[in-house]
């Protein structure tokens, strides 16, 4: 299920608040008030949750103009994005791509633990990637399925983990 | 001399079209005076009329005098031993600083605030075609990171041109042989496409160019863009994964020429001291520029990461081969043109596009690039003196660019009040010691609030954003920026003062000749012959 909130109440960009508008605009259309309690569960929830694609957000959302880093936040989810990964059994946890991380990021916490990366000040340049002598990181895309995201459907077979049909689909975008 | 101008309310010019935001709270005389424009000043620019500019009326000079009369006086009662002076001159600075930063944060804020109502996130599909320009001089150990960020862009599939000026460490063999590029034109350029698993292969095109300088080199990658905003970037800055989508997204009104984005220095929390106080004051400066482009007076957009429209750019006439700070010059210049051919048209600040910059680690290099800076500072004010005081150029002729004459001269200000308060402190009677600790104090427990206001401020704005700087750091860097990080920052002033007096005036002069003298700078026009591009003709008359 792709999610995007959509705005229809006074503050709409150009060409949303339309029923065509907002279909060009995100795909799944979610009308949300504006306001000050407008908060809705977007749809994007158990995605958001499952996937261990971003910070716990819990799924909600608010008004664009409210709160556009939340609305963001959804929508990063929702749209495919390249994320690196981490192939969890083989880190040796030598610590270099925490060394070599420009940005200061504790990348090899992420590796050990198997999570794709997720931290905001991730500019994916590759630089944990290309030093790591053991390729546990590699490039990939949310949304699509990646052998080391948790959330996909190859990962959970591999693990030989029952998969849920409807659970681990991914982004239809 | 008698202006008969109207005094009106002069809104922000981008607020006037395509906004219904309309704060704007700047009163100047507005009115145009064709007769005074200058004709040193029309860039060879079809439009720009030259017939019958003689140049009747310069308020630089009153300006300029001004402001030197109240520091030459300040000074020579300091001399001639007068301890009122003291009071007046120490006193003075405090106001003017505490004055202009409280008039910057109150504009940060109002410049938020509407930011935030105007802000809708954008849409990928609606972005406009960026092309990103690095200018590279033996940047290989960096290069690949910055290239990588940028083809990771979510929403936008950039064309990239790295121009690499006469690189000499392999970069242009290893972007080569890493991507794969082709020969398409000699040996000089080279491209090639970078596939991606979600959309289009990105291009990427390398212009292997002997030395020919920065500006020369950007000129060259602006000859080859092919898209309608061309994005400038520094080899060492890496971008967030939606800076260009943001950035891009600031250009939909129609009438915002350039536009910059929110840079931070990287590597801050477990770097050393001076990257440390670059880190506070790059999210200072950057925050105020929210501010300044509220108010429609913004002069700065950076070159590590800003965005130009491309037609714009080449109507002024591309970036400036002759000069230290070619991304500074070519803001001055687009508000020229663009005033004096009466267009309607923004400079932004995209305060989600964020990029992540390195700075200088060591007092050396730091002072080298500031000195470099300042330089360039002086030197663009005194090139565009024509339009300080001037009505015709609105709020930036007559509030913003007398505030930058100021700014340039107040170090000397700023210096001998720092002195003077050393001096009583170490020498002077009681009295006098009480006044020196009561006025650092003061000072600290100022910046102290006003850095917390803005801190609370971006936290309040922009919360996945976390500054890099715990609360601790962050006040012990403030405490600690009057004692050691201000000194080399005056150091570096007061080089750039010397490099001005010496004329120092271009990259290679500042790389090869610290000494202050001229040494024949090789031109960009053999090289780039193929490319169309001669050297821009421009006026640059020696201060």
């Amino acid at each position: 299920v792709t999610c995007v909130a959509v705005c229809v109440g006074r503050y709409v960009r150009a060409g949303a608040g339309t029923r065509e508008g907002n279909k060009r605009h995100s795909g799944k259309v979610m009308p949300i008030r504006c306001g000050p309690a407008a908060r809705v569960v977007c749809r994007a929830d158990s995605m958001a949750g499952g996937r261990g694609a971003g910070p716990p957000r819990g799924g909600q959302t608010t008004c664009l103009v409210l709160s556009s880093v939340t609305w963001s936040g959804c929508s990063r989810v929702s749209r495919p994005e390249i994320r690196i990964f981490a192939d969890k059994p083989k880190c040796i946890s030598c610590n270099i791509c925490t060394r070599v991380c420009h940005m200061g990021i504790d990348v090899m916490g992420y590796a050990s633990q198997g999570r794709p990366m997720d931290d905001v000040e991730c500019v994916r340049c590759a630089a944990c990637v290309t030093s790591c002598p053991m390729d546990v990181l590699s490039f990939g895309m949310t949304g699509k399925e990646h052998p080391h995201d948790p959330a996909s459907r190859l990962y959970q077979l591999r693990r030989g983990a029952s998969v849920p049909g409807s659970a681990v689909t991914g982004s239809q975008l | 001399m008698a202006v008969s101008g109207r005094l009106h309310l002069c809104t922000p010019i981008h607020n006037r079209v395509g906004s219904r935001h309309s704060e704007g709270f700047l009163i100047t005389v507005c009115q145009s005076f064709p007769q005074w424009l200058d004709s040193r000043g029309a860039h060879g620019i079809p439009g720009l009329s030259e017939a019958g500019t003689n140049l009747l009326f310069r308020p630089y000079g009153y300006v300029l005098g001004l402001v030197v009369l109240v520091i030459g006086c300040s000074i020579w009662g300091l001399v001639t031993g007068q301890p009122e002076v003291i009071v007046w001159l120490t006193l003075g600075y405090l106001a003017y600083e505490i004055s202009l930063t409280l008039f910057l944060f109150v504009a940060t804020a109002l410049g938020i605030a509407a930011w935030q109502r105007g802000y809708r996130p954008p849409c990928p599909e609606a972005a406009h075609p960026v092309s990103v320009l690095i200018a590279a001089h033996n940047e290989a150990d960096c290069i690949l990171e910055t290239l990588t960020s940028v083809f990771g862009q979510v929403g936008v599939v950039p064309e990239v041109i790295v121009a690499s000026d006469g690189s000499t460490d392999g970069m242009n063999e290893m972007l080569i042989r890493t991507f794969g590029l082709t020969a398409v034109d000699g040996q000089e350029r080279w491209c090639g496409e970078v596939p991606r698993a979600d959309t289009a292969p990105a291009r990427l095109t390398l212009l292997a160019l002997p030395k020919v300088g920065k500006g020369a080199a950007l000129n060259a990658g602006l000859r080859v863009a092919e898209a309608e905003l061309l994005v400038t970037l520094d080899a060492d800055t890496l971008l967030a994964p939606r800076a260009l989508l943001e950035l891009a997204a600031t250009f939909e009104d129609g009438v915002t020429v350039a536009a910059g984005g929110f840079i931070y220095v990287r590597g801050a929390a477990g770097g050393p001291w001076m990257v440390r106080h670059q880190y506070l004051e790059f999210f200072r400066n950057f925050m105020w520029r929210i501010g300044l482009a509220h108010c429609g007076v913004c002069l700065q957009v950076s070159g590590a990461f800003g965005a130009f429209r491309t037609a714009a750019l080449r109507e002024v006439g591309g970036f400036s081969e002759a000069t230290l700070v070619e991304d500074y010059e070519i803001i001055y210049r687009l508000h020229e043109v663009y005033q004096r051919l009466g267009r309607v048209y923004a400079v932004r600040v995209a305060p989600a596009a964020v990029a992540y910059t390195d700075a200088p680690r060591t007092p050396w290099a730091f002072v080298k690039q500031r000195t470099r800076w300042f330089a360039g500072f002086l030197n663009t004010l005194w090139d565009y003196r024509r339009m300080i005081g001037a009505p015709s150029y609105r709020a930036i002729g007559c509030f913003m660019l007398p505030v930058k004459v100021v700014d340039a001269l107040l170090p000397i200000w700023g210096i001998t009040s720092l002195f003077i308060l050393v001096g009583a402190f170490l020498f002077g009677r009681e009295q006098w010691r009480w006044y020196a600790v009561a006025l650092f104090g003061a000072k600290w427990l100022y910046d102290l609030v006003l850095t917390g206001l803005l801190v609370s401020l971006h936290e309040r704005t922009f919360p996945g954003r976390p500054l890099s700087l715990g609360r601790a750091r962050l006040v012990l860097t403030i405490l600690t920026e009057a004692i050691g990080f201000h000194w080399f920052r005056q150091a570096a002033v007061l080089n750039a003062y010397r490099w001005f007096g010496f004329g120092i005036r271009r990259w290679e002069q500042a790389r090869w000749q610290p000494a202050g003298g001229k040494p024949p700078v090789r031109t960009a026009a053999p090289a780039l012959s193929w490319l169309g591009f001669g050297k821009r003709q421009q006026d640059h008359s020696q201060p």
